[in-house]
């Protein structure tokens, strides 16, 4: 009971993570329709800026992460108008968002190289003990940073002004603009918002045990796009669930799953999950069914 | 009315008058040409090296080849080529040097297994419009390397394997061809057979795309409801791309196997899932020769990159710390170029070789078709609720 417990928390702890990533996908596909790849890059960015800016800057940990926050969002609404906002259709955004991820990860694996480089994160192997289950300091941080996280972008969306543009456009940009509604602001703003989840999501990963910030970052990223297929492509209540799923189904994987299925297996879970949804309920669990009008 | 015109020009289509393979005498003059320059490089040029980079070039367009069938001629995004390229060269060792079967059974057999996983595959990625391809290859990419490296006794496991499949039709052995009293080395004759192989391909899919088969995967590219309505379906239309794409792919893995003769499962990621990418948008998507070109450049990247180490501070040689290395140097010339060509040259590098004033629409009949029903319509992207589009 207890060890199902433990894999339980680190589970959520994992699918909160993917939920704040997927959170990433889900508002630019939502504001713009595009599936919005450069997702990657802001993860990679993310992660060294805070590094950049802990170590070699010397601020406080909590500083560093907030403003590599802000200046990757910044780098993402800069994406956004000079370059995604001069590609009129989704085929062209979808690779041209890839081209920006592979070609941002080497170059910032090649300033600041290294196989694994420490974060300096407050928590480093301390382990909190609740009523015999074991959480690591850093997941009993990160689920309710998350959950605060989370909560804030739905109240967000759902009363403020600028919340109500986003879902504006997201339902019909054309009648949006027609209130007066500026959908070059509503992308920007849904770019910026995506960019510092990115970059959230990057320094997360990189806290955990043996990680630290490391090529290859951006494959992590990637992890997400089994839960927005999960959650379906414009839901962010979707992300959530999607992602908590996922998460815990991974963790149990590595806890249960015996040896002769081979080395790596828990890594492929996700998309694994991904397939049989898709041949289950291939719109996603909130996603809409399409429906074609002519 | 406009449905009229453009279902009478489907119909003369469909009475057998396909386009024309060459509609210009130059361009029947230009593959006479290519297909002398096969033979006549190899005997000219002495230097392995560039021997070897030519042939990859050959077998890595092979490849883009069938991804520009998927992602140019039909609109569908895959980055995960590279497990279709991979399960082709694990097929290859498996039938041709495991079982020793002869070269003109294994390879095509490589090919058709890889076909074969295409078929399995697409059922679950093209139910629904939008990025679903793009993202569930990309998890294939990660499945076919889990899958590679947990069955060693097919793919040698996180060791790889050496590929000694044979490659000789009959008497021709392309490792140690003979040409007279001539004795050609093994990268002369695997560039013969390499180049070879791709004329055959190009000549076949330049047959696809003017085939009804293929027009009707350009008039989904281009509108989607028009193609429906003229009697196309979706469904088997996308499967034709995606399964032949996927045989191309594993044809293309089957020839890299002996090429490289020795394989591991990581040569198979996402990277060169990448460079397919790459080479479709730089070379030039939905032309037959744009694959050629881009892997030709493609090929070069590294080549230059590894000469400019020298001079450029910030690309570090091999096993230096620091800097880009020369693989990673290489992966942001992809990017860059994947970006600087989508938003300022769709057509590829292809299109600096077409006269602009002489420039006409792929699929006459579908264009018109898209841009006389309804406004403009975005390829493909996320849309899982298409509302509006009145005709």
């Amino acid at each position: 009971m207890t060890e199902f417990l433990q894999t339980l928390t680190s589970g959520v702890a994992l699918g909160s993570l993917y939920a704040v990533l997927a959170l990433g996908f889900v508002i630019v596909a939502r504001a713009s329709g595009i599936l919005n790849l450069a997702q990657g890059s802001f993860v990679v960015l993310g992660a060294y800026l805070a590094y950049a800016l802990i170590h070699q800057a010397g601020l406080p940990f909590w500083a560093g992460v907030m403003v590599a926050m802000a200046a990757v969002a910044l780098f993402a609404v800069l994406l956004e108008a000079f370059v995604l906002h001069r590609v009129s259709d989704h085929f062209a955004a979808l690779l041209v968002t890839f081209g920006v991820t592979i070609a941002v990860a080497p170059v910032i694996t090649g300033i600041w190289p290294g196989d694994s480089l420490n974060l300096g994160d407050p928590w480093a192997l301390s382990v909190l003990r609740i009523g015999g289950i074991g959480i690591t300091a850093r997941d009993a941080t990160l689920i309710p940073i998350t959950a605060v996280l989370l909560l804030g972008f739905f109240l967000f969306f759902r009363y403020t002004r600028v919340g109500l543009s986003l879902r504006a456009t997201a339902i019909d940009s054309e009648a949006a603009m027609a209130q007066g509604v500026s959908t070059r602001f509503v992308y920007g703003i849904s770019w910026g918002i995506a960019g510092a989840l990115g970059a959230f999501g990057g320094i997360m990963l990189s806290t955990t045990v043996g990680g630290g910030v490391r090529p290859g970052l951006e494959v992590y990223a990637f992890l997400a796009l089994p839960v927005i297929i999960l959650g379906g492509l414009e839901s962010p209540l979707g992300a959530v669930v999607g992602g908590l799923i996922i998460g815990i189904v991974q963790q149990f994987a590595v806890s249960l799953v015996p040896e002769s299925w081979g080395s790596g297996f828990s890594e492929v879970v996700p998309y694994l999950v991904m397939l049989a949804i898709l041949l289950i309920r291939p719109a996603g669990l909130f996603g809409r069914r399409e429906v074609r009008r002519a | 009315m406009t449905l009229t015109t453009t279902g009478a020009a489907l119909a003369r289509h469909a009475r057998g008058r396909a386009p024309r393979l060459f509609d210009t005498p130059l361009k029947k003059i230009l593959a006479i040409a290519f297909l002398v320059a096969i033979i006549a490089i190899p005997l000219n040029v002495a230097d392995s090296y560039i021997l070897t980079v030519l042939t990859t070039a050959a077998i890595a367009a092979i490849a883009a080849t069938g991804l520009n069938l998927l992602t140019g001629y039909a609109g569908q995004i895959s980055l995960g080529h590279a497990f279709f390229v991979g399960a082709g060269a694990f097929c290859g060792q498996v039938l041709g040097g495991q079982l020793g079967l002869p070269f003109l059974l294994w390879l095509p057999l490589s090919a058709l297994f890889a076909g074969a996983l295409g078929a399995v595959v697409a059922p679950f990625a093209l139910r629904l419009k939008g990025p679903y391809l793009a993202i569930v290859s990309l998890g294939l990419v990660f499945i076919g390397i889990y899958a590679a490296r947990n069955l060693p006794t097919l793919t040698g496991g996180l060791n790889g394997t050496v590929v000694t499949a044979p490659v000789s039709i009959g008497v021709l052995d392309f490792a140690a061809l003979r040409v007279g009293p001539f004795l050609l080395s093994r990268e002369q004759g695997m560039f013969i057979l390499c180049w070879l192989v791709l004329a055959v391909i190009l000549l076949a899919v330049a047959n696809i795309v003017r085939s009804r088969s293929g027009r009707a995967m350009q008039a989904f590219r281009d509108h989607d409801l028009a193609a429906e309505v003229l009697g196309a379906r979706r469904l088997p239309t996308m499967m034709n791309a995606f399964i032949v794409s996927s045989a191309l792919g594993g044809l293309s893995g089957g020839l890299l196997g002996v090429e490289l003769q020795y394989i591991r499962p990581e040569n198979f990621g996402l990277d060169l899932s990448i460079q397919y990418v790459a080479i479709v948008v730089i070379g030039g998507l939905a032309s037959i020769w744009g694959p050629v070109l881009g892997a030709l450049f493609i090929g070069l990247v590294p080549v230059i990159a590894i000469r400019l180490a020298d001079v450029l501070p910030f690309i570090s040689k091999p096993g230096e710390q620091g800097g880009v290395s020369v693989s990673g140097f290489g992966l942001v010339v992809y990017g860059v170029l994947i970006v600087v060509f989508l938003l300022f040259r769709r057509g590829g590098l292809i299109s600096f070789f077409r006269r602009p004033g002489r420039r006409r629409p792929l699929a006459p009949a579908t264009t018109q078709a898209a841009a006389a029903a309804s406004p403009p319509d975005p390829a493909p992207g996320i849309t899982t609720h298409e509302e509006g589009h009145s005709l």
